[in-house]
């Protein structure tokens, strides 16, 4: 039960409380830059969840059985962006023989992921939370989602935006900033609540 | 191309922030207090200018194909390098900037230069485009910095000068929502548009004195 | 053939390269582990000597969740190191208790909390609440004594629940 809790606990936060991109910052560029249109966000959103996940399985096993094995832990950024770089390669690869329909879905943002700063910071954040197995892969999994939910809910923030009417300098990046801003703003709601007591 | 035009460039025209939109998850994550927005910025900086050096001294023998994989690997080999001697020697940076050393290696700032022009150019001329482009990058996040613990946490100098900075405003007037997350969107959405605005000015003028010859 | 070739020339660039950033990493690493040890020892102590200073400090066993070490402080009392989770990751904290079962100090060690937020939790007017109390604590949101941080409630509940769990383990085993 109490296993249950705390992955319910790490699962909530990740998607709300401690959202990715609006109150960790992790992960902004693609949030930036491929949210003007719903769909794109959602092919993005979904490429991430799958590879944040099988990042945190990844870099979890590679930490635990290679690098704190042979006392390389100082190795841990080099190797795990190799990992990621590695995996999204590989996926890449996979998709495209075995899920074709997929892979047209997905592929052009699985280059994007490797300098996603998400994959590489729920990577490090395992590490440093001291996560176990199953903890980092529901960790990865659900951090993907909450990455998911704010940059769906922010292209169709943005998809109006395109026509408003605002001063010149604002218009386009400076504008679309402010709205995450109270996008951010209204995550700062699912701060601080807590789970079973 | 000359030292002073790149310096321009990376200051306002071509600021690898303000105006090319990279690296913002550093801009904006950690731009609370002044000692912070030094630290990372400098930190950056030497990052920036090893990597192009190196990069650029490689560029005929890495091979197209696997070049972003190795450029990946030199700049993780510099970013632990800068983490470890900050663990060892400036403990209270490294501390306060947390896993936001490490990730500095998806900083897109450093890989993009990298793509851009220290794997065209000679080491001397990508060296100085690594300082030029990290001191616009350390100069919009000192203004980050001083913009948002002014109006945060009503000090300036957190850190740098002395623990707790310069008190400018009294302890309970600071809007602290400017320290949290929605700060650094607004903040930085207000810089940048303030850049878009400055720079189309001087486009004009620029016109403006053609247009006179 | 030319083909085998070029990937070999792939392989190859690419593994020196690796090898000789490991290569520099591994030294920079053998120059700077000691002083980053020492560092991190000297701070665990400098953190010891402030919530109860003693001469000698002996290890005792844990195996409370949060609990990291322990050590009884010359018959003056405890002194607990508890790591608790906050807002933004970790928060590693010391806590003194003396022979009477009060908190005589708490002290934290690292955190990764929002600057102006969060990280006033070292502010010693926050940390001095805790001094004097025997049982358990909550803030005062919740019904308790302690003066939760502005805007920095989950990480002012960290650090109690850190003392909290620090009081449990010194009644238990005293």
């Amino acid at each position: 039960m109490s296993t249950f809790v705390a992955l319910f606990t790490i699962s909530l936060n990740a998607i709300l409380a401690e959202n990715f991109i609006l109150v960790k910052f992790l992960g902004i560029c693609p949030f930036m830059g491929v949210s003007k249109k719903t769909d794109t966000a959602v092919g993005m959103g979904l490429a991430v969840i799958f590879v944040m996940g099988l990042a945190s399985a990844a870099t979890w096993a590679v930490n635990e059985y290679l690098l704190v094995a042979l006392d390389l832990e100082y190795m841990q950024t080099v190797v795990f962006i190799l990992v990621i770089a590695a995996l999204v390669q590989f996926v890449e690869m996979f998709l495209q023989k075995a899920l074709p329909a997929l892979y047209q879905a997905l592929g052009i943002y699985l280059p994007l992921i490797t300098t996603n700063c998400a994959v590489l910071g729920v990577a490090l954040l395992n590490i440093q939370n001291s996560y176990s197995f199953i903890e980092s892969v529901i960790y990865g999994v659900t951090g993907g989602i909450g990455f998911t939910l704010a940059i769906v809910l922010f292209s169709s923030v943005r998809e109006r935006l395109e026509d408003c009417d605002c001063p010149k300098a604002f218009k386009g990046f400076p504008l679309a900033l402010i709205a995450a801003g109270l996008l951010a703003l209204s995550f700062m709601g699912f701060s601080g609540f807590k789970v079973f007591g | 191309m000359n030292f002073k035009k790149q310096l321009k460039e990376g200051l306002l025209t071509n600021n690898p922030v303000l105006s090319q939109l990279l690296g913002m998850c550093s801009t904006m994550a950690i731009t609370t207090t002044l000692f912070n927005g030094l630290g990372m910025g400098l930190s950056v900086t030497i990052i920036l200018i090893c990597s192009n050096i190196v990069i650029s001294a490689l560029r005929k023998i890495i091979p197209d194909k696997i070049r972003i994989a190795a450029y990946i690997v030199i700049i993780a080999g510099f970013v632990t390098m800068v983490d470890l001697l900050l663990k060892a020697y400036i403990p209270a940076l490294s501390d306060s900037l947390g896993v936001f050393i490490p990730l500095i290696v998806v900083n897109c700032i450093i890989l993009g230069r990298a793509e851009a022009f220290a794997s065209k150019n000679s080491v001397l001329a990508s060296a100085a485009d690594g300082l030029t482009q990290g001191v616009g990058y350390t100069a919009a996040l000192v203004i980050m910095c001083i913009i948002r613990e002014f109006l945060g946490s009503g000090t300036f100098g957190k850190g740098v000068l002395g623990v707790d900075g310069i008190r400018i405003l009294p302890e309970q007037y600071p809007a602290l929502l400017v320290v949290l997350p929605v700060g650094g969107f607004l903040t930085l959405g207000c810089l940048i548009a303030l850049t878009q605005w400055v720079n189309r000015r001087l486009a004009e003028k620029e016109r403006e004195k053609e247009a006179v010859k | 053939m030319k083909n085998f070739k070029y990937i070999l020339r792939l392989t190859l660039t690419l593994l020196i390269i690796t090898a000789v950033v490991a290569g520099l990493l591994g030294l920079v690493n053998y120059l700077t582990e000691d002083k980053i040890d020492e560092l991190t020892r000297q701070k665990a102590e400098t953190a010891m000597q402030e919530v109860l200073p003693a001469q000698n400090y002996e290890p005792m066993e844990t195996s409370t969740d949060g609990i990291t070490e322990a050590y009884r402080a010359d018959g003056l009392g405890y002194v607990v190191r508890v790591s608790t989770n906050g807002f933004g990751g970790a928060i590693d904290m010391m806590v003194g208790i003396d022979a009477e079962g009060k908190v005589c100090g708490v002290s934290i060690i690292s955190h990764s909390e929002t600057a102006s937020l969060g990280a006033n939790c070292v502010r010693e007017d926050f940390r001095a609440q805790f001094v004097g109390a025997d049982s358990a604590l909550a803030v005062s949101k919740d019904g308790g004594t302690i003066d939760a941080l502005t805007g920095a409630t989950v990480t002012s509940r960290a650090v109690t629940n850190g003392v909290d769990l620090a009081l449990a383990f010194v009644k238990e085993v005293g």
